[in-house]
C-alpha cells in the first residue's frame, strides 16, 4: 500500500499558538496569585515555548494529522484519531473541491452529487498535485 | 503569432477561471467534476457553485444579506471536429440538464460547446433564436475565438466568463 503523510505547518502553527497562550496566561495567573509579581525571565518563556510546542505536536498528531494509504482497491484515510476505510469501487463520482484560501479536496460521491453522502480527501494537506491525484483516482474507480 | 488552443487546454482554462473566480459577478464555482455523466451523456467538466458568495466578514454579511442563494452549474460539452451538433443533440443536452435542475433545485446553468472549427449555420441560427431564461448556451469555435451565445441575460452572461 502506498502511504502519503506530511505535516500540515497550517495546523500545527494553530496548535501551538493555543497552547503557547494558554500556557502563558496561566503561568501569569498563578505568578501573580502566590508571589503578587509577574516573573518575566528568558528562562521561563524559553521553557513555556518548549512546552508549547511539546502539547501542541502531540494534540496536532491526535486531533489534525493526516495520512492517507491506498492501493488498486481499497483506500485508509486517518485523521488524528479517527480511522476511514473504503474501496474504491464504492465511489461512483470524484470532484475537486475549493474551500477557499487554497484549500483543496477530492470529494468521492457514492451516487448522487447533489446528497452529501461523501468522502473528502485533503489533498491540499497531503501535499498532492490536485490534478494529477484526481486522473488517478478516476482510474481507479473506473476499474 | 496567433495563439492556438485547442480542447484540452480549454477545458483545463475554464477549470482554473472558474474556480479562481472568473464568475464571481455571477456566482462563486467551488466544486468541479471531470467525465461527469448526466443519463447516457458524458461531460468532459461540469462545474458547480452558488449565487451567495463565501467571503470574510463585511462581504460575506453582505452576500447573505443581498443575495439569494442559488445552485448553478457549467457545463462543458465540446463538439467533435469532423462532425456537426445536430439541433437534435442540442435539444438532447438541453432536456437533460433542465431535467437535473430541476430535479436538484438548481437554478442557473451554462452549457458552453467548444469546438476546433466552424459550427453549423442551422445550430447558430437555432442558438440565436433560443430564450431559455435558465439556461445560458455557447458555441465556441476555438479557432477564430468567437463567442455566440443564446438570447437571455444568463445566456449573454457567458461573455463575462469565458476568456481567451
Amino acid at each position: 500500500m502506498k502511504k502519503i503523510s506530511k505535516i500540515n505547518f497550517g495546523d500545527l502553527g494553530k496548535s501551538f499558538s493555543v497552547f503557547f497562550i494558554l500556557i502563558v496566561t496561566l503561568r501569569v495567573i498563578t505568578n501573580f496569585l502566590f508571589t503578587k509579581i509577574i516573573i518575566r525571565d528568558w528562562w521561563m518563556l524559553t521553557i513555556e515555548i518548549i512546552l508549547a510546542a511539546i502539547l501542541s505536536y502531540l494534540y496536532y498528531r491526535l486531533k489534525y494529522h493526516t495520512t492517507f494509504s491506498y492501493d488498486k482497491d481499497d483506500f485508509i484515510l486517518e485523521t488524528g484519531k479517527e480511522k476511514i476505510s473504503y474501496k474504491w469501487k464504492d465511489f461512483k463520482f470524484i470532484s475537486l473541491y475549493y474551500s477557499g484560501l487554497g484549500k483543496i479536496s477530492l470529494r468521492l460521491y457514492r451516487s448522487d452529487i447533489y446528497k452529501d453522502d461523501y468522502i473528502e480527501i485533503p489533498v491540499y494537506d497531503l501535499g498532492l498535485s490536485p490534478k494529477e491525484f484526481r486522473e488517478e483516482v478516476s482510474k481507479l474507480i473506473s476499474i | 503569432m496567433k495563439r492556438v488552443i485547442d480542447l484540452r487546454n480549454f477545458i483545463d482554462n475554464i477549470e482554473n477561471q472558474l474556480i479562481k473566480g472568473r464568475g464571481k459577478w455571477i456566482a462563486e464555482f467551488n466544486e468541479s467534476f471531470i467525465n461527469y455523466s448526466l443519463d447516457n451523456l458524458v461531460f468532459p467538466l461540469v462545474v458547480r457553485g452558488q449565487t451567495r458568495s463565501k467571503g470574510f466578514l463585511l462581504s460575506r454579511l453582505f452576500a447573505y444579506l443581498a443575495m439569494p442563494n442559488y445552485l448553478v452549474s457549467c457545463f462543458v460539452y465540446p463538439s467533435e471536429i469532423n462532425s456537426y451538433l445536430k439541433k437534435e443533440k442540442l435539444k438532447i443536452l438541453l432536456r437533460e440538464i433542465s431535467k437535473m435542475m430541476k430535479k436538484n433545485n438548481v437554478k442557473w446553468s451554462w452549457l458552453i460547446i467548444p469546438k476546433e472549427g466552424e459550427f453549423n449555420q442551422r445550430i447558430i441560427k437555432w442558438v440565436e433564436k433560443n430564450d431559455l431564461s435558465n439556461i445560458g448556451v455557447a458555441l465556441v469555435n476555438l479557432n477564430t475565438k468567437n463567442i455566440l451565445t443564446n438570447n437571455s441575460v444568463i445566456g449573454r452572461k457567458i461573455k463575462t466568463i469565458l476568456k481567451f
